[in-house]
């Protein structure tokens, strides 16, 4: 992964309210109102909500803060760019965060798609909080969903350059070292116990019916819809399918185009005894979670023939 | 606090190495430098002076008594009582990197005190400077920021702090506070006179904390002339 180019420091009396320095500095902020209030409290529910959005926000700006901009209006990229736009009652608008933690998802091959699920839920919960009469930080349960919080600000913090400590300081980035490890333990657990399910329902399975359900399993695969990994239940030839973490490498190869690309799985799926499994964590624990390289072939005439899409006419019809 | 260059200078008649020795100590004194020289251009040889939005290339500094001048000045506040120790524009995003000061009338009754960064750093710790909050007293340029008293910068770090300037802006920044200004009551900072003509002191303004000791209230008339430099050959 590319990572932004370094800024040269001289000296400047402001710093951009979009920059990655001052978001992060922000969340910060944030994190030590979250701190006064005892971890069950919807206070700290909410306040840690804040924080994850502002840390999400310095992530993406790190990369660059025009990504922030709301693009509608051309003022917003304009002011991300350090200018300052001359419309009419300007005020800047930046992009919607459930639409900043998809391209954080993207963009950093850590930032999972179990993570980006639950920043998006996260963000939910406080917007019905702010929005509405709603209690959604009452009674949450802090097994529940603070692990998970703490491995996100974690994965972007890390991308940041610093660690969870900054955020929360000493004492509390220790306990929630812990309580990731301890989360991370307990869904390993509890996928292992799935896999275990399916294998002892596979193995009730008589002789002919498995190698058929196999046969099947492989024939399946091998249409290319993603990478190919033995179950961890039945022993079948399976699939996994994740996301792009690297720009594709193109080389020429005679007349043809080959195109390799690294992928982070996030699923999992098996045919023959219909186990799948979603999220890189419990993946891993299955030993299926590594990244994987993709591998495309192109003719030239192919590779650069601009794709039809004959959008101009009726939909493909088998005349008689 | 990493020095980013270690260019030897060489100037006619004069060789000297100050990157190392700020590097060492976080600051360096060239005694009588160049004493016919302007001091921008006297400063041009040892580094690459910096204008600053608002500022002159050089500014002269003299006792004044807090009555006769504007209070968003030290001189304001302090009048000719000691100046405590602080970062030059800590207030700032980015502070500048280093201040030239060089004697124009010296009096050898008034001190430059200097503490060293890395001691403060020791004391409070690197993580906690990093996660302690400060913003202006007042808003610059319209607004307020939030401002780390522990900054990165590339490969270098920059301590801020200005007990008059900067507001605590979170409560790990009110504990650093009451931290620093209790740490700072305990320091003994190293004092050093600019007295001759020419006398030039250069200060990592990153690193270290720098304050005046008191102006006899009576017949001082010192004159040092400071310039910011973006760094140092």
């Amino acid at each position: 992964m590319a990572t932004p180019e370094p800024k040269k420091h001289v000296a400047s009396a402001v710093i951009h309210a979009w920059s990655a320095e001052a978001l992060f500095a922000k969340a910060q902020r944030y994190a030590d109102e979250m701190l006064k209030h005892p971890r069950d409290d919807w206070r700290f529910g909410l306040w840690s909500a804040l924080a994850l959005e502002l840390l999400g926000r310095a992530a993406l700006a790190k990369f660059n803060p025009a990504l922030l901009a709301d693009g509608r209006d051309w003022n917003n990229i304009y002011y991300s760019l350090g200018f300052s736009p001359t419309a009419n009652k300007f005020i800047p608008k930046s992009v919607d965060i459930n639409e900043v933690f998809k391209r954080l998802r993207e963009m950093i091959p850590r930032f999972t798609t179990e993570l980006e699920g639950f920043a998006v839920l996260h963000m939910a919960r406080r917007n019905e909080d702010v929005h509405s009469g709603g209690l959604p930080f009452d009674n949450l349960k802090t097994a529940g969903w603070l692990p998970t919080y703490y491995f996100a600000c974690t994965v972007l913090i890390e991308f940041l350059g610093g660690n969870l400590e900054l955020l929360v300081g000493a004492e509390e980035s220790v306990l929630a070292n812990t309580m990731i490890a301890a989360s991370q333990d307990q869904s390993a657990k509890a996928v292992m116990k799935s896999v275990n399910a399916y294998r002892t329902v596979w193995d009730a399975k008589d002789e002919e019916e498995r190698a058929k359900l196999s046969t099947q399993a492989q024939t399946w695969a091998l249409r290319g819809l993603g990478h190919r990994v033995t179950c961890p239940a039945c022993g079948s030839v399976a699939i996994v399918t994740g996301e792009a973490i690297a720009a594709p490498f193109r080389e020429l190869d005679g007349d043809l185009v080959v195109e390799t690309q690294q992928y982070l799985p996030s699923k999992f799926e098996c045919v023959a005894c219909q186990l799948k499994i979603a999220g890189l964590s419990q993946l891993s624990v299955c030993g299926v979670g590594d990244t994987y390289k993709a591998t495309f072939t192109y003719d030239l005439a192919e590779y650069y023939t601009p794709e039809v899409d004959y959008s101009d006419f009726e939909d493909d019809n088998n005349e008689p | 606090m990493n020095c980013t260059s270690k260019h030897a200078v060489s100037s006619p008649g004069e060789k000297f190495n100050l990157l190392s020795e700020i590097c060492e100590r976080g600051y360096a004194f060239v005694p009588s430098y160049r004493v016919n020289d302007v001091t921008v251009d006297a400063f041009a040889t040892l580094g690459e002076v910096t204008v600053l939005d608002g500022f002159c290339p050089t500014q002269m500094l003299v006792p004044r008594s807090a009555e006769t001048v504007h209070p968003n000045t030290y001189s304001g506040n302090f009048g000719r009582g000691e100046f405590p120790l602080h970062t030059d524009l800590a207030h700032w995003a980015v502070p500048p990197r280093y201040i030239g000061l060089r004697c124009v009338k010296g009096d050898r009754r008034v001190a430059t005190r200097l503490l060293d960064g890395l001691d403060v750093l020791r004391h409070v710790g690197r993580a906690t400077l990093r996660r302690a909050l400060a913003k202006p007293r007042r808003p610059l340029r319209g607004n307020t920021q939030l401002l780390h008293l522990l900054d990165v910068a590339g490969q270098d770090e920059i301590l801020r702090w200005d007990g008059l300037f900067l507001l605590p802006a979170s409560s790990t920044g009110e504990a650093v506070f009451l931290q620093m200004k209790s740490l700072l009551e305990k320091e003994e900072p190293h004092s050093l006179i600019l007295g001759n003509l020419g006398d030039t002191l250069l200060i990592d303004n990153w690193r270290m904390l720098h304050g005046r000791s008191p102006v006899p209230i009576v017949g001082s008339d010192r004159r040092i002339d400071r310039v910011y430099l973006a760094n140092i050959f």
